[in-house]
């Protein structure tokens, strides 16, 4: 979810005295131990399940799946992902780079403000966000309530393609944001400069100069934005637009034909992989077009002049549409909800179910994300690359694959742990492993290696060493990686939809199975709770970002 | 190092070899060091050098040759010791103190829990002179008292040797001189044996009993530190270790000819050489018939650096400490060379003088 900028990974260890030479063993004599290599391969091997299981899965269907895929409707559902995805692209890029400008580079008042509030949208799920719109300018939202009394009977449909449309713009456009921000922020002034000295205008310079920098910024942010698109269930589900995620999932819980399913959920893989490509490609030339480190004069502001009230006016409103619009409804909602209906579990009871699992789900991932970083970082080989590499796969593939896959997997070979909150904890450690292991990488290499030898040659044995001098110090990692994953996990939606055990809820499923059923006021209190998590989560992002490298 | 062995040296290692890949790091190293003995492994970076260190500690396990430890093998053919069994101490080139340890727990972290533990920290940071900051963390401390506490940590479980890796390399140039001594002073005073790699000629000299140059995986002589400026057995180890001009000449017994007149040797050498002089052997007069040109001047205060051409186009250096005795860009000089000089017989493969680099 968070781009990894990897930058430091090599000038790092140029330039920063804090960073180790690059040693060609780094750890030496000492390769990793069998325990080590087992443990790694294992969660690596589990987190390898759900993909492998898949093609395995639709490869089972034999010739049904060539017709599966040739069906006229999969040609629909994959057109409608496709427009979708290059409608949040395109409309996301515009606002996201817009945005960037109007913080970075003009006097537009407050802009730090509005730069920070701006990109805050990213952490809500955007099934909060759905809820928020559906309930709020849907049928029977709050907006129709008001307008009742006037005769207003019904509002123009959000649901279908401008609802998915609007709600995934306005969740994803900060990844563009962000990243065109960085780049703006690197940019050397000198070289605009340059421009006007050589007679070009303004708009000319911002055509000619800043805009070819800024293209790697702007293509790392959309394919972001393209995969969050692509792997969105919550939004894309409640305003029932049919894109792939919402198909699989109606076939799977509808149709009979289960294996339609499975190759619907590799088709998104496939899409998913191929965009990864892309993105992947594009960032390593990303690189290239980065401007040199070390302190930057700040560029001349440009004037905004009369232009300053609209820009205003479209920071507030996107503001309150992505912020301003969940707190208002989850708050009216919430004054309504003393004469809703009974609950049929109470949102204490969520509170507690989505904490529970949320919890484990961050000891497990924390667990064992650990030997996979420690082999791969301290006994660099192959195999611990690889073993790396496989447990993040969990970001490539959307939540209700990693699910749907599980649920099959599950159905046919353990019995015994389908329909248990085992099950759910596996997809969630699929899905979430990247996050943890991400921090503990960090903090793992910021732990010199020296250190550890430092202990050896005090008389430490490698096991004492590693209680004594590697966990004290990695705990800081360690901690951030379960905030993150727990949080991260508050906010799951089809993994806990499909695998959770009959009667099990979440906030997260609440606010879904609520907003779908319009009992807006029931999925008030649980969207609320989610909006506090979320606000957390961006808080301890930030604070992982600022933390001294 | 030519008498024969005594008794069970502090560290000695024999054929050392360690590939990484297809580059051999370290080729074939033998050392052997006395008790209470500094060694100095001298050698430009990426020579191997840290590499061999890392190989005696026990973090890298050599291809071939063993290792001895206080006549103990720790590693051979068919031993490998881990390192925590080795009793050798280590001070790493970034101190590698434990950044969530006080200035105290680093010291005490390898000493054995029972057993008076608390007293040994006292004697080492007494040692060390760091009594008064021993409840500090250790990033509230400054380079220099950094890498006192290293030192304090590897000296307080009483190593056989004691290894340091670069270890004057993180102070600024101001302290490193005085740091240098304080260790010097603390090693002494504590009797340890010690081995310490840098990069740096000056340091090695000036800290050392015994220099090992190391270039290229290969340790190419050991000697004292004296002997090895002043008879580098190698045309490449009297280059690192400071300035040289080496000169054909035609030797004969105990003196030699060359551009500059006859030269005292000192080793007998017969037929055609090459001679090494030390920019400081060449004093210069100035002289207007004289046989050389000072072309290039270089003043750094306390001496100075002369580039002088030869009327056969041979560039030398001279380096004068003291007044100029007006000697000028454009004056003639005579140039003369009281001490005996170095020979070389076979050729070395380096470039030969007419061409010798600039200045």
């Amino acid at each position: 979810m968070s781009q990894s900028v990897p930058l430091g990974s090599e000038l790092g260890t140029v330039d920063s005295p804090a960073a180790f030479p690059p040693r060609r063993a780094v750890a030496g004599g000492s390769s990793a131990s069998w325990g080590l290599r087992i443990t790694s391969a294992a969660v690596a091997g589990l987190c390898l399940l759900p993909l492998v299981y898949l093609v395995v899965r639709s490869l089972q269907t034999g010739s049904a799946m060539i017709g599966i895929l040739t069906a006229p409707a999969t040609l629909r559902i994959f057109f409608n992902t496709l427009l979708l995805v290059i409608a949040v692209s395109a409309s996301s890029a515009l606002i996201g780079g817009l945005l960037a400008w109007l913080t970075v580079r003009t006097d537009l008042p407050w802009r730090r403000f509005w730069g920070s509030v701006t990109c805050l949208p990213l952490v809500l799920p955007s099934y909060v966000g759905a809820f928020a719109l559906i309930a709020a300018l849907g049928p029977t939202g709050a907006l129709q309530r008001w307008l009742a009394p006037l005769g207003v009977e019904r509002l123009p449909s959000l649901y279908g393609f401008p609802g998915a449309w609007l709600a995934l713009t306005l969740f994803s456009y900060p990844y563009v944001q962000l990243s065109v921000r960085a780049a703006l922020r690197g940019l050397d002034p000198s070289l605009e400069e340059a421009a006007r000295s050589l007679g070009m205008s303004g708009p000319r310079v911002l055509l000619a100069v800043v805009f070819p920098h800024l293209r790697p910024a702007f293509a790392a942010g959309t394919l972001l934005v393209a995969l969050y698109t692509l792997s969105d269930f919550g939004a894309v589900s409640l305003l029932q637009f049919n894109a792939f995620t919402r198909a699989i999932h109606v076939h799977y819980t509808s149709a009979l034909d289960r294996g339609g399913a499975a190759v619907l959920a590799l088709l998104l893989v496939a899409f998913t992989f191929g965009i990864l490509a892309v993105e992947y490609r594009l960032r390593g030339r990303a690189r290239y077009y980065r401007s040199s480190a070390g302190s930057l004069r700040r560029a001349r502001l440009a004037p905004l002049g009369a232009w300053k009230i609209p820009a205003i006016a479209f920071c507030v409103l996107l503001s309150f549409l992505a912020l301003g619009l969940p707190v208002l409804v989850t708050g009216y909602w919430l004054l309504q909800g003393g004469t809703a209906a009974t609950h049929a579990t109470p949102t204490a009871m969520l509170a507690f179910n989505s904490l529970f699992v949320s919890a484990a789900a961050s000891v497990l991932c924390v667990l064992a994300g650990l030997p996979i970083v420690i082999h791969a970082v301290r006994h660099p080989s192959p195999a611990g690359r690889w073993s790396e590499r496989s447990a993040y796969i969990g970001h490539a593939l959307p939540g209700i694959v990693v699910a749907l896959s599980l649920v099959f997997f599950g159905a046919r070979y353990a019995p015994v742990l389908y329909q248990t909150l085992f099950m759910l904890l596996l997809a969630y450690l699929v899905l979430f492993l990247p996050l943890a292991i991400g921090c503990l990488r960090a903090t793992l290499l910021q732990i010199s290696p020296r250190l550890e030898e430092a202990s050896r040659t005090l008389g430490m044995t490698s096991r004492q060493t590693f209680r004594s001098v590697t966990l004290p110090l990695l705990r800081p990692g360690l901690l951030t990686g379960a905030a993150l994953v727990f949080l991260t996990c508050m906010k799951e939606l089809p993994a806990t939809l499909l695998l959770g055990p009959t009667g099990f809820h979440t906030l997260a499923t609440r606010i879904w199975g609520a907003t779908e059923e319009a009992f807006f006021a029931r999925a008030a209190a649980p969207a609320l709770l989610l909006v506090l998590a979320s606000a957390c989560s961006m808080w301890i992002l930030l604070r992982h970002d600022e933390a001294p490298s | 190092m030519n008498n024969a062995p005594p008794p069970e040296p502090a560290i000695a290692c024999h054929g050392l070899s360690k590939n990484f890949g297809p580059v051999a790091a370290v080729r074939d190293v033998s050392l052997r060091l006395e008790r209470g003995r500094f060694l100095a492994l001298l050698g430009p970076s990426g020579c191997g050098k840290t590499t061999v260190l890392r190989i005696m500690a026990g973090f890298e396990a050599p291809d071939a040759g063993e290792i001895h430890v206080g006549g103990t093998r720790v590693s051979g053919p068919d031993t490998f010791v881990p390192p925590e069994r080795r009793h050798i101490g280590m001070v790493f080139q970034e101190y590698a103190l434990f950044p969530h340890l006080t200035v105290e727990q680093n010291t005490a972290f390898g000493l054995p829990g029972n057993g008076p533990r608390a007293q040994r920290v006292h004697e080492v940071l007494r040692l060390v002179g760091l009594e008064g900051v021993k409840d500090r963390m250790p990033h509230e401390l400054s380079g220099g008292q950094q890498q006192r506490v290293a030192l304090a940590r590897a000296l307080a479980p009483r190593p056989e040797v004691i290894l340091l890796d670069e270890p004057f390399s993180n102070l600024d140039a101001a302290l490193r001189v005085r740091v240098r001594q304080e260790v010097r002073h603390i090693l002494r005073a504590a009797g340890v044996t010690a081995i310490f790699v840098t990069h740096d000629q000056e340091e090695a000299l000036s800290l050392a009993d015994e220099v090992a140059v190391m270039i290229d995986g290969q340790i190419l002589q050991v000697d004292g530190p004296e002997r090895l400026y002043r008879r580098p057995s190698t045309h490449r180890v009297a280059t690192f270790l400071g300035d040289a001009n080496f000169l054909p000449a035609s030797a004969e017994g105990e003196s030699a000819v060359c551009e500059l007149g006859p030269l005292r040797l000192m080793e007998a050498r017969d037929g055609e050489v090459e001679i090494m002089i030390r920019p400081e052997d060449i004093l210069l007069e100035a002289n207007d018939t004289g046989p050389g040109e000072i072309v290039e001047r270089t003043y750094f205060g306390h001496d100075q650096l002369l580039g002088i051409r030869m009327n056969s186009g041979t560039l030398l250096r001279s380096r004068l400490v003291g007044c100029c005795r007006g000697l000028h860009e454009g004056q003639r000089v005579t140039l003369r060379v009281e001490t005996p000089v170095m020979a070389y017989t076979s050729r070395y493969g380096c470039p030969l003088l007419p061409n010798s680099p600039a200045l």
